[in-house]
């Protein structure tokens, strides 16, 4: 279920003293089982963008289709947001009902999802992010942890088996621990065919995750490729307030001191093979 | 400058959320606190701003004992907090009356205050945003003008509850930097609650809290030493000091690393043969 945006343009307040243009002409495809990361700086137009993906904002010109349908169809609107579940930044503080199981049962319900079905979706939805139904349903989602808050909160969108998740910032604010563990889940869904498209300032993340990356900047695509594509621009990204893999940096850092580092080290397991690698030779060498 | 004499703190009829917490913090020190989510780390913070009480112990800020309701201005003054989200912090509708609302409040001279307002946003890079609307602007922009209205009260302490959380990387190694600067020129004490483990390794000092318990308190080098103790705790290793165990592991004698800085100038040491 391709997303595909065509020319799109978004302008808030057309017209009137605070026009801002937050997306400017902007066409791209999402395919299918794709696992899709948007990275920009703050005010780039990313979160603009991800809010046309399920028809939460409708372009100013331009067309969003997602599986063929166009977003500009009210009719179809809405069994298109079933489908593309949205995780918005701290989800958390959107929590609401006095039971984990109301809170993840109030999307189905809402979309229409028959009653007798939704105790069994909820059930699934808690079990894949991994909080047991029978341990936690009910229970108050305000006695939880931060991580576990975040945990039902992609439970409920998870509730009404959404083929595509975009996912705003998803790991922002969370400790370490908190932060592998919905990595985990979502690569976890992505392996098991759901399309993810991820809004991420985690550039660390981007690297190890994304199939592919796409750069906004001024509220225009920058760019759209690889990480190795996007990630080996890395003056343009960093010229342009973003960062680079942590790695990536360091390895900049040591080529410029003299050592003969490569391009191309993204990861920090890259680094640390090839500095391990480096030096064996170096000492066998020295011994010969 | 803050001084916790064994600190306990309990949400009415609950559970203590801090259990009787011992630590000094030096004038014109960096003090970085890490810890898993609910570990306790914004409840210290608050307890240092006088927004709350102990429910046993004393907490002194520069000397200043912030349960007696008459030192509670004081203490508010000399210890500004940074709040972790921006959208609570905005009071006005222009951005530079935004920044000068502490000062206003606290009778300085109208002059001094434009020159603090100015000094304040350019140190957050908001000086073009100095006459916009709070609401025009992102998140990560509304932190900064948070940052920049404590700022502008040039305190003693400021205490950061996770101000860089949702930033993006540029923004965030700004207001880090900003405040790391402030530190250093001006010796303003930091209290600085973070979950990147990369701003806790640039700290004088870090304390690890669990369960509303000091576990760890040091340098980063020695904290960060104990990588499987961290990870027990739900925290992790910034990444120069995990390159640098890797590669001790892996038979490469390096030593020590906290910083980026720090393992460039090991590795040149041992790969370039100086």
């Amino acid at each position: 279920m391709p997303i595909v945006l065509e020319h799109l343009t978004h302008t808030y307040q057309p017209g009137s003293a605070m026009q801002a243009t937050a997306v400017k002409d902007v066409s791209l495809t999402v395919q299918d089982g794709e696992f899709f990361c948007i990275i920009g700086h703050t005010g780039s137009g990313k979160s603009t963008l991800v809010q046309h993906m399920n028809g939460l904002l409708q372009p100013t010109s331009g067309r969003v289709t997602v599986n063929g349908v166009d977003l500009a169809d009210k009719k179809t609107r809405k069994d298109i947001r079933r489908q593309v579940g949205m995780l918005f930044q701290y989800p958390e503080y959107q929590l609401f009902e006095e039971t984990i199981r109301a809170d993840v049962a109030f999307a189905p319900k809402n979309l229409g999802i028959p009653p007798e079905q939704i105790e069994e979706h909820v059930r699934k939805a808690l079990d894949k992010v991994g909080l047991p139904y029978d341990e936690f349903a009910e229970r108050s989602p305000f006695e939880l942890s931060g991580g576990q808050k975040r945990r039902v909160a992609l439970a409920g969108i998870l509730a009404t088996n959404p083929s595509i998740l975009i996912l705003d910032e998803p790991m922002a604010g969370l400790d370490p621990a908190s932060r592998e563990d919905i990595l985990t889940l979502i690569q976890r869904l992505n392996d098991e065919g759901t399309t993810i498209v991820m809004v991420s300032h985690s550039m660390d993340d981007v690297a190890r995750l994304a199939d592919r990356v796409a750069v906004m900047n001024g509220g225009e695509l920058f760019a759209i490729g690889t990480p190795d594509e996007v990630f080996s621009r890395s003056e343009e990204l960093l010229a342009m307030g973003l960062d680079v893999p942590h790695a990536a940096r360091l390895s900049a850092m040591l080529r410029a001191r003299g050592l003969p580092v490569p391009k191309g080290l993204y990861l920090k397991e890259q680094l640390r093979d090839y500095l391990v690698d480096l030096y064996s030779k170096k000492h066998r060498s020295g011994n010969a | 400058m803050i001084d916790y004499q064994g600190v306990s703190y309990a949400y009415s009829g609950d559970d203590a959320v801090l259990r009787n917490i011992t630590d000094h913090v030096k004038k014109g020190e960096f003090v970085a606190v890490i810890g898993h989510n609910g570990s306790g780390k914004s409840t210290l913070a608050k307890l240092t701003n006088a927004l709350f009480m102990p429910t046993s112990g004393k907490i002194f800020v520069d000397g200043l004992d912030t349960s007696d309701k008459n030192n509670l201005l004081a203490v508010r003054q000399k210890a500004g907090m940074v709040f972790q989200n921006p959208d609570n912090q905005m009071v006005t509708t222009i951005v530079e009356e935004d920044v000068a609302f502490g000062p206003e409040n606290l009778g300085i001279d109208p002059a001094e205050i434009r020159r603090r307002v100015d000094e304040a946003l350019s140190a957050v890079r908001m000086g073009k945003f100095a006459l916009s609307a709070p609401n025009t602007l992102s998140g990560g922009q509304k932190q900064r003008i948070a940052i920049a209205g404590i700022l502008a009260m040039l305190p003693d302490v400021i205490i950061l509850d996770e101000p860089t959380a949702m930033l993006d990387p540029a923004g965030r190694k700004d207001v880090f930097e900003t405040v790391r600067r402030l530190n250093r020129e001006k010796g303003i004490t930091v209290l600085f609650i973070t979950h990147f483990m990369e701003e806790a390794a640039s700290a004088d000092r870090v304390i690890v809290i669990s369960d509303g318990e000091i576990v760890m308190n040091g340098p980063p080098r020695e904290v960060f030493r104990e990588e499987a103790r961290l990870k027990e705790l739900g925290l992790a290793l910034p990444m120069p000091v995990w390159l640098a165990h890797r590669l001790k592991e892996a038979g490469v004698p390096v030593g020590d690393c906290t910083t980026d800085e720090e393992i460039a100038d090991e590795l040149c040491r041992l790969y370039l043969n100086t």
